[in-house]
C-alpha cells in the first residue's frame, strides 16, 4: 500500500491534539500565558494536518471519510477543534480549551486505533445526500460539544461563586453570564444543524430503501437528542430559562449523544454504521 | 558616577505629610529643599530622599565612590543614624529602587498606588533640583520595568481591596451590569463608588431613609473617577424594591436596627415586596452585597428568602475579604517571578547608564534643571524621525547635541555630516549640498557627491540655517519635500532619505518677518524644537563646566615634568568671577579661559591673574569699590547688622535665590548664609 501514511498520520494527530491540551491545562493551572500560545500554536499545526489527513483520505477513497464509526469520530474530532480554534480566535477566550480539548483528543485516538484502509464501503455511502446529512448531524454533535462543555464550566464556577470558595476556576473562568449565552448559541445552533440532518437523513432513507425506512436503534437515539435539545431551545424561548438549569440540560443532552454515539452504535446492531 | 542608597524604618506611627511626602526621624521641619540644598556639594551629583513603605530611603548618585562618607555625613546629619540596614550600591541599589517601585515589599504586593506615590515624590525633588540625568533615567527604567511586571505576570492581578473585589465578583457573574443601587452609607461608600464607577458602572442609586444622605452621596464630587457619563440619582427610600427591576447590583450597608421609621427590625430589602419586581428580571442574575459593618456576618441583613432565588447572588463583608486575602496570596506567590524581572531590568538598566548612550550626560555636563529637560527632549526627540530645529545661543552646544541625537536615532550607523551654511560662499553651498557633475561650471573637473547624498540613511547638521540664501532655501525645501535631489548641472533625480537637523543662533521667526528665511521651510525644519539656553541661565553648571575642562587640559601637561596637575584647582576668587560672569560666547567662551588658565597658571591653583582681565573687571565698570559704599553708609551710621542683612538679601535676590551660587559670592558656608538668613529674617517672600 503505497499511501500507508494516513495510520501514522492518525497516531500523529492524536498526540498532538493530547499535547496542545497538555499546554492548555498547564496554561489554566500555572497562568502562563506562554503555555497557553503553546497550545495555540500545537493545536492549529495539528488542525491543519488533521485537515490535510482528511483531504488526503477523500483523494485516496474517492470519498468522504464517514463509512465508519471511527471515520466519523475523526471527523467529528476535526470538527471541535477546528470550531474552538476559531472561537478562541475571535473571543480570545483561552479557559475552554482546557476543558474542550480532551474531546477532540480523545476522538482522535479511538479513531487511530480503529481505523482501518481498504474496508469495503456500500455504495449508498457515497451518496451525496448521505453525505450531507452526516456532516449536519457531526456537526450538530461538534456544537453540542461546545455548549456542553461551557455548561460543565458554568456548574463548576457556579459553585465557587456561590458557595464562595475563590479558587482557581474563579480566577480563570470567564462570567457566567457568558458561559450560560455560549451554551445557549451553541445548543441552538447545534438543534438547527441536527434538525436538518435528521430531514436530510429521512429523506434519504425514502430514497434509498424502497420498503420505507425501518426504526433502528439509531434512528431512536438521534430522535432522542432532538427532543432533548428541542426541550433546551423550547424552555429558553416560553420560560425564559437561564443559568444552571439550562447548563444540566445541555449536561445531559451531550451525554445521551455521547452514549448514542459510543454505545449504541458498537452494541446494538442496526443499518446505521454510527 | 556611583549609585548608593541607604534607608530608616520609621516608627509605626504613619508620618505627617505636610512636609510634601518627607518625614524626618525627630527632626522636625526639615523639608526636601534641605536635603537637596545639602546634597548639592560637589561631590553629590544628585540626590533623592523617598518615603515609601513607611521607611525613608536616600538615593544618591555620587560622582566617585570615594564621596561615600560625604553622603554618609549627610545622612547622619538628615535621619541620624542608618542603624543595621545595609548600604546599597550600583546595581542592588537601582533594584531596591526598582523593586520598591513595583511595590514588592509593600503591604499588599504589587500595589500600584507605591507608583503614583514615588512619582509624585520625585517629581517634587526635582523641583529643588535634585534629580539630575542618572535618577531621572533610572526612574524611566522603573516605570518600564513595572508596566512590564504589570502585564506579564499576575503581581497586580487581582482586587486588592475590599472596594475592588466587589466589581472583581460581578465580572464573574455577569458581562456587562451598568446600574447599581446602594442602600445606606457606611465608610466603605465613597471607595465602592470610586471602584464601581472606574469598572464602568454607569448608573448610581443611592437610597438612605434620610432623603439628605441620598442627595448628598449623589451630588458628592470628592471622586476623580466620576466623569460626566455617571449618572448618579437619589432615591425616594419607599422606591428601593421597584429599583430591583432596573439594577443589577444592590449594595446595602444598613443593619435592620440601623432603619429608623420601623417598628420591628427587617432586613432593608424584603423578598415579600421585592418579589414582582425580582420577577419582571426574568432571570437575569442580580448581586447582593451586604456591606454593613458591624453585621458582616449577620444573616439577618439579607432576607434569608433571596437565598431560595434562582440567580440571585449573595455577598457579605466576609467573603469579600475573602477574596482580597486570596488575591494577596496569589500576588505573594509571582513575588520570585517578578523579582527575576527586576534583577534582568536593573542590570539592563546598569548597562545603559554605563555603556553607549551614557554620553548624553557624560558628554554633557548638566547640574540644572532647564539643561536636563534639554537632553530629556534631545533623548525623546532622537527616538523619532522628524526633523529637527535647534536654537541657542553661539557655543551652547548646538552640535554636541546634534551628535547625541544621531547616535541615539536608529540612523546611528548611517553617516553624520555637517556644513555651516554661513562659512560658505552661496553658489559653492549649492553644490557642497547638492553635489555637481563634471564640467556644470568653470572648476567643477569631475564629479562630486553632495553632502545630503552623503547623508543618505544618515543625519545632516545644517549649522546657520539661517544665513543660508532663499534661492537655496527653496531647493533645499524641495529636497526635504520629495525626498528627492539633483546634482548641479545634472538631469538626474536620486531619491534621499535623510533627517535634517538645523541649527541656528538667530531667531529664525524674526528672519521671517523680515522676509529672509522662508516660512514653509520653517515649518518643515521646525518638527521639534529643542532651545539650549545660554550659560547665564544654566549657572549651576558653570563649575562642574569648569572643573570638567580642566581636568581635560590639565592632563596633557603633565608630560613636560611640571607639578602633577591633576590636583589643579580653582582659587575661591577664579569660581566667583566665573559665576558672576555674564559669558556671552557660553560654553565654549568659558573653555577657552579655563584652557587659557591652565596655560597660564603655576602650582595647583588656578589664580585669578590667569583669567582674562575682561572677565573681573566686569563688576568694576563705572562702579563703587568697597571703600566707596562703607563711605556713603558712615554717613548714615548702619549698623553693620543692617548691612549685612541687605547685603544678603540683595545677592540672593541676584542669584534668583540660588543659595549655591550665593555662598559662593559671598564667600560664606551654606550653613551660616541658611543661619544669616534665619537671623535676619531673609526669605524668598
Amino acid at each position: 500500500m503505497p499511501m500507508n501514511f494516513l495510520n501514522p498520520l492518525a497516531y500523529l494527530l492524536a498526540v498532538g491534539y493530547g499535547i496542545s491540551f497538555l499546554f492548555y491545562l498547564l496554561s489554566f493551572t500555572t497562568s502562563r500565558d506562554a503555555m497557553g500560545r503553546w497550545g495555540s500554536c500545537l493545536l492549529l499545526v495539528s488542525t491543519v494536518l488533521h485537515l490535510f489527513f482528511l483531504v488526503s483520505f477523500t483523494w485516496i477513497h474517492k470519498r468522504i471519510p464517514l463509512a465508519h464509526v471511527t471515520e466519523a469520530m475523526t471527523l467529528l474530532a476535526w470538527f471541535a477543534a477546528t470550531v474552538y480554534l476559531i472561537l478562541e480566535w475571535r473571543l480570545g477566550e483561552k479557559a475552554f480549551g482546557t476543558f474542550l480539548m480532551p474531546i477532540p483528543f480523545a476522538l482522535q485516538l479511538i479513531a487511530a486505533l480503529g481505523l482501518e484502509m481498504n474496508r469495503p464501503v456500500a455504495p449508498i455511502l457515497r451518496d451525496v445526500l448521505f453525505e450531507v446529512h452526516a456532516i449536519a448531524i457531526l456537526l450538530a454533535y461538534a456544537a453540542f460539544a461546545l455548549s456542553f462543555i461551557a455548561s460543565l464550566m458554568y456548574v463548576l464556577l457556579y459553585r465557587e461563586v456561590t458557595h464562595k470558595q475563590w479558587g482557581m476556576l474563579y480566577v480563570r473562568l470567564p462570567s457566567l453570564q457568558f458561559l450560560s449565552e455560549f451554551s445557549l448559541h451553541a445548543g441552538l445552533i447545534g438543534f438547527g444543524l441536527i434538525t436538518f440532518g435528521i430531514v436530510m437523513g429521512s429523506w434519504n432513507g425514502i430514497r434509498v430503501w424502497s420498503s420505507g425506512w425501518s426504526l433502528d436503534s439509531k434512528i431512536l437515539t438521534t430522535f432522542g437528542t432532538w427532543l432533548v435539545y428541542g426541550l433546551f431551545v423550547l424552555l429558553y424561548r416560553l420560560q425564559g430559562w437561564r443559568g444552571r438549569r439550562n447548563a444540566y440540560l445541555s449536561i445531559f443532552g451531550f451525554l445521551w449523544v455521547l452514549f448514542s454515539f459510543l454505545i449504541v452504535t458498537n452494541y446494538l446492531s442496526g443499518i446505521h454504521s454510527f | 558616577m556611583h549609585l548608593i542608597c541607604g534607608s530608616v524604618q520609621l516608627a509605626d506611627a504613619p508620618p505627617d505629610s505636610g512636609h510634601t511626602g518627607i518625614v524626618t526621624n525627630g527632626m522636625p521641619g526639615i523639608h526636601i529643599e534641605h536635603y537637596v540644598r545639602a546634597a548639592r556639594s560637589k561631590d553629590i551629583d544628585e540626590i533623592l530622599p523617598l518615603y515609601v513603605d513607611n521607611r525613608i530611603e536616600l538615593y544618591a548618585v555620587l560622582a566617585h565612590e570615594k564621596h561615600q562618607d560625604v553622603w554618609e555625613q549627610l545622612t547622619t546629619q538628615m535621619l541620624g543614624r542608618l542603624h543595621g540596614e545595609e548600604l546599597l550600591h550600583q546595581q542592588t541599589c537601582v533594584e531596591h529602587f526598582f523593586r520598591r517601585f513595583v511595590g514588592l515589599h509593600s503591604t499588599i504586593p504589587g500595589d500600584t498606588t507605591v507608583q503614583f506615590h514615588i512619582e509624585e515624590q520625585v517629581s517634587q525633588v526635582a523641583q529643588w533640583g535634585g534629580i539630575g540625568p542618572v535618577l531621572a533615567r533610572i526612574l524611566r527604567e522603573a516605570i518600564e520595568t513595572a508596566g512590564e511586571i504589570h502585564n506579564n505576570t499576575h503581581l497586580s492581578a487581582g482586587s486588592a481591596t475590599v472596594a475592588d473585589a466587589i466589581p472583581e465578583i460581578i465580572a464573574k457573574i455577569m458581562e456587562q451590569a451598568s446600574s447599581v443601587l446602594i442602600l445606606g452609607r457606611n465608610e466603605y461608600v465613597l471607595p465602592i463608588i470610586e471602584s464601581l464607577a472606574e469598572a464602568g458602572f454607569e448608573r448610581l442609586f443611592f437610597a438612605h431613609p434620610d432623603m439628605g444622605i441620598a442627595h448628598e452621596l449623589a451630588l458628592n464630587d470628592a471622586l476623580y473617577s466620576l466623569t460626566d457619563a455617571h449618572i448618579r440619582l437619589p432615591i425616594e427610600w419607599e422606591q428601593r424594591h421597584e429599583m430591583l427591576a432596573e439594577c443589577d447590583v444592590v449594595i446595602t450597608m444598613l443593619t435592620p436596627e440601623q432603619i429608623s421609621g420601623t417598628k420591628e427590625a427587617t432586613p432593608c430589602i424584603t423578598l415579600r415586596e421585592a418579589q414582582s419586581h425580582l420577577d419582571s428580571r426574568k432571570n437575569r442574575p442580580l448581586v447582593i452585597v451586604d456591606c454593613s459593618s458591624e453585621g458582616g456576618e449577620s444573616e439577618a441583613n439579607i432576607d434569608p428568602g433571596f437565598y431560595q432565588q434562582e440567580n440571585v447572588f449573595i455577598y457579605t463583608l466576609s467573603d469579600l475579604e475573602k477574596v482580597v486575602q486570596q488575591n494577596i496570596q496569589r500576588r505573594r506567590r509571582t513575588i520570585p517571578q517578578a523579582q527575576k524581572r527586576i534583577a534582568k531590568r536593573a542590570q539592563i538598566c546598569m548597562q545603559r547608564l554605563y555603556g553607549k548612550d551614557r554620553y548624553l550626560f557624560d558628554g554633557m555636563i548638566a547640574r540644572s534643571p532647564v539643561m536636563h529637560t534639554v537632553l530629556e527632549l534631545t533623548r525623546r526627540a532622537a527616538t523619532s524621525d522628524a526633523n529637527i530645529l535647534i536654537q541657542g545661543e553661539t557655543g551652547t552646544g548646538k552640535e554636541l547635541i546634534a551628535r547625541a541625537i544621531h547616535r541615539q536615532s536608529h540612523r546611528a550607523e548611517g553617516s553624520f555630516v555637517t556644513i555651516n551654511c554661513g562659512a560658505i560662499p552661496e553658489d559653492l553651498l549649492e553644490s557642497e549640498l547638492f553635489g555637481h557633475v563634471k564640467g556644470s561650471f568653470t572648476g567643477a573637473m569631475s564629479n562630486k557627491q553632495g553632502l545630503l547624498e552623503q547623508a543618505h540613511h544618515g543625519t545632516l547638521l545644517l549649522d546657520e540655517i539661517g544665513d543660508m540664501s532663499l534661492p537655496l532655501q527653496v531647493k533645499l525645501l524641495r529636497a526635504i519635500q520629495e525626498g528627492e535631489i539633483r546634482s548641479v548641472g545634472s538631469t538626474e533625480q536620486r531619491t534621499i532619505d535623510v533627517r535634517i537637523v538645523a541649527s541656528t543662533h538667530r531667531d529664525l521667526e524674526e528672519l521671517i518677518q523680515e522676509g529672509t528665511f522662508r516660512e514653509d521651510l520653517y515649518y518643515r525644519l521646525n518638527v521639534i524644537r529643542i532651545t539650549v539656553p545660554p550659560l547665564r541661565e544654566r549657572r549651576e553648571d558653570i563649575l562642574p563646566l569648569a572643573e570638567a575642562f580642566l581636568r581635560r587640559f590639565a592632563a596633557p601637561r603633565r608630560s613636560f615634568g611640571r607639578p602633577d596637575q591633576r590636583t589643579l584647582r580653582l582659587q575661591p576668587e577664579v569660581e566667583r568671577c566665573l559665576l558672576a560672569y555674564e559669558w556671552p560666547g557660553n560654553v565654549r567662551e568659558l573653555e577657552n579661559v579655563i584652557e587659557r588658565a591652565v596655560a597660564l597658571s603655576f602650582g595647583g591653583m588656578i589664580r585669578i591673574e590667569s583669567l582674562p582681565s575682561s572677565l573681573c573687571q566686569q563688576p568694576a565698570q563705572g562702579q563703587v569699590t568697597p571703600e566707596q559704599l562703607i563711605q556713603e553708609a558712615m554717613d548714615q551710621q548702619y549698623s553693620l547688622r543692617e548691612l549685612e542683612a541687605q547685603y544678603i538679601e540683595q545677592v540672593l535676590k541676584a542669584s534668583d535665590w540660588n543659595h549655591t551660587l550665593a555662598t559662593q559670592i559671598l564667600g560664606i558656608s551654606r550653613t551660616t548664609l541658611w543661619r544669616k538668613m534665619n537671623d535676619y529674617g531673609i526669605s524668598k517672600e
